[in-house]
């Protein structure tokens, strides 16, 4: 005896806003007027306010190698959405993806693997080589509206002086931009020498980092400038601390891990500040156990209290929830209510947090690691931006597509 | 210390007497005490006694105990008190649901409000099938064949 009771559409919409999104869009499917609330501006935001302290989907990836990550109500992780015969993920940024077939692949892909659209990047005029994927973005509501990809064609060592030591680096770039379609040429000084090539992304930004004295090298891809800016990392390193300290992302801001001594950690984020960027440190604790030999890994990308640390001395993964003190070991098989979201592929974590760690003999020569990478989709997913007269894909058919023009190679 | 007692009154006329605190969980309330609404009886027009019992129930186990050791609840009486949300909502049929959510919005009372409608988003719509949440909420399908099929390609990657 089910009552047919009608509620008033503004409670309806309040119930809408706390499914998932996967379930949000499946439901546009149940009517129109379902479809119109759920494609407007005011739910979009409603939902954005109300899932902002709730978790959603990520990876981190070392290479194209998914290390942890959770799941949500995505019914499998993330990089499995990737098919082969690609690689892996190469590059991503705000739940955009770059894939390609060979590391020196001619033409890749750049797409959203989870709404499986795709759209194909012409082969870059020069010979080059994946340094990122940056996006720009709507400062008002989240939305994706460009990207571009950014291949590393040569890095170029300048000396101030004939003699003198390397003293900057011009970078030659080869930039294709979804808003034209098209690849530039472009160059970018940076008043450092650059000898560790490994890089991350936030939106519009690539960072890099170098140490003697550690610096945070970053440039903003849509923005009209030619040159690398600087910023001091927050904490000299010292040889003789033990010391390791990581690169990563959390809730949009640049965020620095350093474990020193025996089990103290730090946090910074990094915070703009009148314009001029500037580190805010967030926790300095004494961890409650000895952390042995150890690699920091990564802040969790939607609750910037919770770091990751590797315990290469038991293979273990360590959780540290700095907010609550909770300390837990995850995917030991025990894991409570609060990581049932949670996967790790243990021999994976294994092989490459040790092959990252194990030519760092003095760390402070290297400084941050920042050869892990976070694939975190936004909470509202938009179509991926379509570059003119480029047709878009889904998973598919740019999978017969492949196919076709291999066999048209061969 | 004397504990001040506020008396509602139901639509179909129950009385419930209550104290301050479990009463002033609700936003609404307390606009009706300052308005004097009425002098010691607040009517409540809109919601009936089976559902009002269910508020108060509701409010009694979430009031916040101010006077004891200086208050803030640990851990496990947060999970304990999950745990009980979790039971009270499973207890009550789809009809008892909407009025109680309806009642929530009605009395301004955000936790039992959010608590509703996340049971209902999370039970009666997610996971299930279109057809299925069509029938639930009693929606009649609008699109015709080619728009659903449209409608349906466009999100595909949800069915999945």
């Amino acid at each position: 005896m089910e009552t047919t009771l009608h509620l008033p559409e503004v409670l309806l919409t309040e119930i809408q806003a706390r499914l998932p999104f996967r379930s949000i869009s499946k439901f546009k499917c149940v009517c129109k007027t379902w479809k119109t609330t759920l494609e407007s501006l005011y739910f979009r935001r409603l939902y954005l306010s109300l899932r902002q302290n709730r978790g959603s989907s990520w990876s981190l990836l070392c290479g194209v190698k998914e290390l942890i990550g959770e799941t949500w109500d995505l019914p499998k992780s993330l990089a499995s959405y990737i098919p082969p015969p690609f690689l892996g993920i190469s590059a991503s940024s705000n739940g955009l993806v770059l894939v390609e077939r060979y590391s020196d692949c001619a033409s890749c892909f750049v797409g959203n693997p989870v709404l499986q659209q795709w759209v194909e990047i012409p082969p870059p005029p020069h010979r080059s080589d994946v340094f990122g994927l940056v996006t720009r973005v709507d400062p008002e509501c989240g939305a994706v509206l460009g990207f571009k990809v950014v291949r590393l064609a040569a890095v170029v060592p300048i000396k101030a002086s004939p003699g003198a030591l390397m003293s900057s680096t011009y970078l030659s770039l080869c930039v294709y931009s979804s808003d034209t379609g098209v690849w530039t040429s472009e160059g970018l000084y940076c008043p450092r020498y650059i000898s560790n090539r490994a890089a991350m992304t936030l939106n519009g930004m690539i960072y890099l980092s170098q140490t003697q004295p550690g610096v945070l090298i970053s440039h903003d891809f849509y923005a009209e400038s030619d040159q690398c800016s600087l910023t001091p990392l927050p904490d000299p390193f010292h040889s003789n601390l033990n010391e390791r300290a990581a690169l990563t992302t959390s809730r949009g801001f640049v965020m620095y891990i350093k474990t020193l001594g025996q089990n103290r950690l730090k946090v910074w984020r990094l915070v703009k500040d009148s314009g001029d960027a500037c580190w805010q440190l967030l926790w300095d604790v004494c961890l409650p156990f000895t952390l042995g030999s150890h690699a920091p890994m990564a802040v969790h990308p939607f609750d910037a209290d919770i770091v990751y640390i590797w315990s290469q001395h038991s293979h273990r993964l360590v959780s540290c929830n700095l907010r609550t003190q909770n300390y837990g070991i995850l995917g030991a098989g025990d894991d409570d209510d609060a990581h049932q979201n949670f996967f790790m592929n243990h021999s994976v974590c294994d092989e490459n947090i040790d092959e990252i760690w194990s030519f760092r003999s003095s760390d402070w020569d290297f400084g941050p690691s920042i050869d892990l990478s976070q694939f975190v989709p936004p909470l509202w997913m938009d179509s991926v931006p379509r570059p003119p007269q480029v047709e878009m894909m889904d998973t598919t058919s740019l999978l017969s597509y492949i196919k076709r023009t291999q066999n048209e190679a061969g | 210390m004397s504990k001040k007692n506020i008396v509602l009154k139901s639509s179909n006329g129950i009385i419930f007497e209550v104290e301050e605190a479990v009463a002033l969980q609700s936003e609404t309330i307390p606009y009706m005490i300052e308005d004097d609404c009425a002098n010691d009886t607040i009517p409540l027009a809109n919601v009936t006694g089976d559902i009002l019992a269910l508020v108060i129930e509701y409010c009694k186990k979430h009031v916040v105990v101010a006077d004891g050791d200086g208050g803030g609840s640990s851990s496990s009486s947060q999970e304990d008190l999950k745990n009980w949300d979790a039971q009270f909502m499973n207890d009550l049929d789809q009809s008892k649901i909407f009025n109680l959510l309806l009642a929530a919005d009605f009395l301004n009372i955000k936790t039992l409000f959010d608590l509703t409608c996340q049971f209902v988003a999370d039970t009666m719509i997610k996971g299930k099938s279109v057809e299925e949440v069509r029938r639930t909420l009693n929606i009649e399908k609008d699109y015709t064949s080619e728009e659903e099929a449209k409608a349906r390609q466009e999100n595909e990657w949800a069915f999945k």
